[in-house]
């Protein structure tokens, strides 16, 4: 069960911060700016805000460093790969070659670039996921995109089905630890084997899997009817979101932070080049 | 054969922001024909200590023996284990899914690598044992009534022909007929099978009749390990972690406190407390105790 352990990303960690604290709304947008922010800077000065803002951030958020980097582990690959590509395949200035393998000081200063980009990307974004429930979080996108229902587009229900389906994530979750223990008190051999063989040593998981999430569906539909739920029409909150003074600030500084670097993280000239690399203006 | 667990402990998560101490410093042993009972509320442990039985969790320090063999030494083959030591999870209905009864049952065996002759012998002697017809043998387990799924759960386990058979809340969820019912299976199973049973609830009524020996848990502790009478007798720190001894096993301790006095045992049946009242009214002792006689 160790593989399912650590999927770290996406999961909530319980702690009393600021951050926790913060309306969902703001962590959202907080979030979503930061991002845009690490596409638009470019320089290295630019880069140090990114990481002070980002270390506040983690900070202030009192999720441990190692729990976060847990997360990471399941996109090391995709980084390690993004790196070789960008460091061997962009063309410009030879730095080392063997034989047809070619480094270039072009390459080096984008695969950085790239590596240091998607790891503040992940960082920063499991900040938002590891401080909000999943409840919260689907509450603020609903707030955030109920704009759109004037488009006629269900967000109410999106948000719901949303929230159901990450509710059920640690059920099933649990669940298949039971049935998979269950199972291999029975004999049974998850682990060896070739492919074939482990897929169909799957079949006696599966099945109760899906029966028991059929099982626990309909119970659910029958309890949220039984509570009369009939969608957003008319539909109150319990707990609505409203900005405290605390929002309000870290809206401020979001765009302080975007404005600086704005400032002094872009520089034309190199921004330019990545875009068009060897061009230059 | 005997299990023994030497200083164990469970920590779920140690990485996480809380972990869950679920086992703390856990000695004792079971098997040997024995019929033990394992008490504790809900979170108590008891699910997680039989979960260590048979090598399905591994205990975070401590050792766990099999008949004097670390069950978590190099080589050691789990899976045999498991076939000797039967767990009988919680709603076991639920990990029903085969086509067919019969074919379910014989998964266990399968596993173990008997050939389809052998596994179905063993399948139906084992579904016989719980009571199932062979009506029902080539019925879709999912068409059963819950009484009968959970016989055939129970049947998937006894197939693999266990030494102990650990049953882990097996009356959950079930109407008092049924209960009965399954309670009565277990002991027969103990009495003709000759095979040791661990038998979990949170119910003292349940456990109470038929075991020789009860474990009680809290908060991940073994607190008591003890013959029934002697768990019963101490019925105040039982109510303080919130377990309730038997109704039978009160009104003895109540009428003693009243005065009656004389009485050899805390007994657990409705006959047998009867037997004890009068017995206990009838001795010189118990004179104190005439003005309650109408109890
Ligand atoms: N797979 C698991 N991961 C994390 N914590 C668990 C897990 N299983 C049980 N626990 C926790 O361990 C404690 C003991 O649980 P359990 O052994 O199931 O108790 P019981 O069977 O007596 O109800 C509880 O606090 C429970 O929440
Ligand atoms: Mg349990």
């Amino acid at each position: 069960m160790a593989m399912l352990k650590d999927i770290t990303l996406g999961q909530y960690y319980p702690a009393d911060s600021v951050i926790h604290r913060l309306d969902p709304r703001v962590k959202v947008v907080v979030t979503l700016g930061f991002i845009v922010s690490l596409f638009v800077i470019s320089t290295i000065p630019g880069y140090l805000l990114a990481a002070l803002f980002l270390w506040l951030w983690i900070r202030l958020s009192r999720v441990p460093l190692r729990f976060m980097l847990r997360g990471m582990k399941s996109v090391f690959f995709l980084l390690f790969m993004t790196v070789v590509f960008n460091l061997f395949l962009t063309p410009g200035e030879t730095l080392i070659s063997w034989g047809k393998l070619v480094i270039t000081k072009e390459g080096v200063r984008i695969a950085s670039l790239m590596a240091i980009r998607l790891v503040f990307l992940i960082l920063g974004s499991s900040v938002m996921t590891f401080t909000t429930t999943p409840t919260r979080l689907t509450d603020a996108l609903e707030s955030l995109m109920r704009p759109l229902t004037r488009l006629h587009v269900p967000v109410h229900e999106i948000a719901m089905m949303m929230s159901i389906a990450l509710r059920f994530i640690p059920i099933l979750m649990e669940e298949t630890d039971k049935i998979m223990k269950a199972q291999m008190a029975r004999g049974a051999d998850f682990e060896s084997g070739n492919i074939i063989k482990r897929a169909k040593n799957l079949i006696p998981l599966l099945v109760p899997l899906f029966i028991s999430a059929f099982r626990r569906a309909n119970d659910l539909a029958m309890a949220m009817e039984a509570r009369c739920y009939h969608g957003s029409e008319g539909r109150t909150r319990m707990k609505p979101l409203v900005y405290a003074r605390r929002d309000r600030a870290a809206y401020l500084l979001l765009l302080l932070y975007l404005v600086l670097s704005v400032v002094i993280g872009r520089d034309l000239l190199h921004l330019s080049s990545l875009f068009f690399p060897g061009g230059g203006v | 054969m005997l299990l023994r667990f030497d200083h164990v402990n469970c920590i779920y998560d140690p990485d996480a922001s809380e972990p869950v101490h679920a086992l703390t410093d856990v000695s004792l042993s079971v098997g040997g024909g024995e019929f033990v009972g394992l008490i504790g509320h809900t979170g108590s442990g008891k699910s997680t200590l039989v979960q260590h039985m048979n090598g399905l969790l591994r205990p975070t320090s401590g050792t766990v023996f099999a008949d004097d063999t670390d069950i978590w030494s190099d080589r050691y083959d789990r899976k045999a284990l498991r076939a000797r030591v039967g767990l009988v999870f919680q709603y076991p209905e639920h990990q029903l899914f085969e086509t067919d009864v019969l074919a379910d049952v014989c998964f266990g065996p399968r596993n173990l690598g008997r050939s389809r002759e052998d596994a179905e012998r063993d399948a139906k002697e084992a579904l016989s044992m719980v009571g199932i017809e062979e009506a029902l043998f080539s019925q879709s387990p999912f068409d059963l009534s819950g009484g009968q799924k959970r016989r055939v759960a129970i049947a998937g386990v006894l197939a693999m022909h266990p030494e102990i058979l650990i049953l882990d809340e097996p009356t959950a969820g079930l109407d008092p007929r049924r209960r009965e019912e399954i309670l009565s299976l277990i002991s027969e199973l103990h009495e003709t099978q000759h095979i040791s049973i661990v038998l979990v609830s949170h119910s003292m009524e349940d456990v109470a009749r038929y075991a020789d020996r009860i474990l009680v848990m809290d908060n991940g502790k073994v607190l008591y390990d003890d013959p029934p009478a002697a768990v019963f007798a101490r019925h105040r720190e039982l109510a303080a972690i919130g377990l309730r001894a038997p109704e039978a096993a009160l009104l003895l301790s109540e009428l003693s406190e009243a005065g009656l006095s004389g009485f050899d045992t805390y007994a657990v049946s409705a006959e047998d407390t009867a037997k004890e009242i009068l017995q206990a009214m009838h001795s010189p002792q118990g004179v104190a105790a005439d003005r309650e006689g109408a109890v």
